[in-house]
């Protein structure tokens, strides 16, 4: 019986906008959904619901994948691109199970199948309400951090470029400073800098020969993985400090190279430049930061970005 | 990465995850793969691309010129408003030719209104 359903009422209602061709189902959903303590919404199609989510702060999405005009999966990848973070939890057909399995790899929080039974919507629900009070709860305690202070001497043969780009940013996220979409690019910038103090700095290698024709590519991958078990190279370090504090971060990062002269760079986006597919790992560094300064060989860079208050 | 040829002549390229360095790889081994004679127009799917490193705007711009060269035109859709905020920043957006939808893309390479 869906009035025993076993549901938790949200303590500040849920906004959630129901998406079907069908009113029956929407009016079903919306019924258990206002009965359950939650504000909803309803749209007859992908553009109606696209236009209500550009106007209103949804909490959840609850959209059937298969309607006339917009999909759920078209309307689902439109609702990544704009708000990465609005969950989409996609109702489905038994027959378009492998549309249900391809709208989870495009960011669905789940799917369930019709006939739809309640308990399932509302589990799902509750485990995304969960995960919004952990970031509430982290979100309220971590606004009074004082600093969290890293500091990391890495051997050029042990530094994971990727994952420590990755472990380096995700506080900045935890604690708001910046949101998931902001995060990315700064991972993507730290990223960057510590690219360029293995590669260019410690394993001296020339990134231009990465581009140039007829095996330039494997050059490259051949003279680094050659410098990677070099003592010579290999063993040089990067060191990696960073101070986060609730308003502001600061990273660090200094190869043992030999430097190089920054005041030479040149703008990739000039005419000369623009067809040159090196030369831009500074550069985006620079549209990602508030502060970017080098030492004066070079090898070391100092990165900084502020809390934006929007 | 998938990739699929059609009877149009054209090839398409889906990049799943972030163009690093390790993805740029994979799409220039991808795309030199589908460029054969008769067959150079290729379209880059960038939906499921969240952020793209300077590795992957090279590899870009060394295929748009590779592809040019051989008078085919390399068309890139379905771009994300971080990615879009990187080619518009570093101008590339002059000289790539971005589309917001396959469809979109599809018309401009077989000229449709």
């Amino acid at each position: 019986m869906l009035s025993s359903l076993n549901t938790t009422k949200p303590a500040a209602p849920l906004h959630v906008l129901i998406v079907d061709d069908n009113p029956t189902i929407t009016r079903l959903i919306e019924l258990q959904m206002s009965k359950a303590g939650y504000c909803c919404a309803t749209a007859a199609n992908g553009e109606e619901a696209l236009q209500k989510i550009n106007k209103n702060n949804f909490d959840l999405v609850i959209s059937d994948i298969s309607m006339p005009g917009i999909s759920g999966l078209e309307l689902l990848t439109s609702i990544k691109r704009k708000k990465p973070h609005l969950p989409v939890l996609i109702i489905t057909g038994h027959a378009t199970i492998e549309n249900a399995v391809k709208a989870l790899r495009l960011g669905a929080i789940n799917f369930i199948t019709k006939p739809i039974r309640f308990d399932e919507v509302f589990e799902t629900i509750n485990k995304v309400l969960d995960i919004y009070k952990q970031k509430k709860a982290i979100h309220a305690s971590a606004k009074y951090l004082i600093q969290e202070a890293r500091h990391f001497v890495i051997p050029t043969s042990q530094l994971y470029v990727s994952d420590l780009a990755t472990y380096l940013t995700e506080p900045l996220e935890q604690i708001s400073l910046v949101d998931t979409a902001c995060r990315k690019s700064v991972t993507m910038a730290i990223y960057e800098t510590l690219t360029n103090a293995v590669e260019h700095g410690n394993l001296e290698l020339d990134s231009s020969l990465k581009f140039k024709k007829n095996g330039g590519m494997a050059a490259f991958k051949n003279m680094k993985e050659q410098r990677m078990h070099d003592p010579a190279y290999a063993s040089r370090k990067v060191t990696i400090q960073s101070a986060i504090t609730a308003t502001m971060a600061q990273f660090t990062i200094a190869d043992e190279g030999a430097g190089f002269d920054y005041n030479a760079l040149v703008n990739p986006t000039s005419e000369d430049c623009i067809e040159k597919p090196h030369g831009r790992g500074i550069f985006l560094i620079q549209q990602i930061f508030d502060e970017v300064r080098f030492n004066h060989s070079g090898n070391s860079i100092s990165l900084v970005l502020r809390k934006k208050n929007i | 990465m998938d990739t699929k040829t059609t009877r149009n002549a054209h090839s398409t390229v889906k990049i799943e995850g972030n163009l690093d360095g390790q993805k740029s790889d994979e799409l220039m081994i991808a795309v030199e793969q589908k460029i054969v004679p008769g067959n150079v127009d290729i379209l880059v799917d960038f939906e499921n691309v969240e952020y793209i490193s300077s590795m992957g705007i090279g590899t870009l711009i060394s295929l748009y010129r590779d592809i040019k060269e051989k008078n085919g035109r390399l068309i890139i859709y379905g771009i994300r408003d971080v990615v879009k905020d990187i080619f518009d920043r570093t101008q590339l957006n002059k000289r790539l030719l971005i589309c917001e939808t396959e469809k979109e893309a599809l018309d401009l390479l077989y000229n449709k209104p």
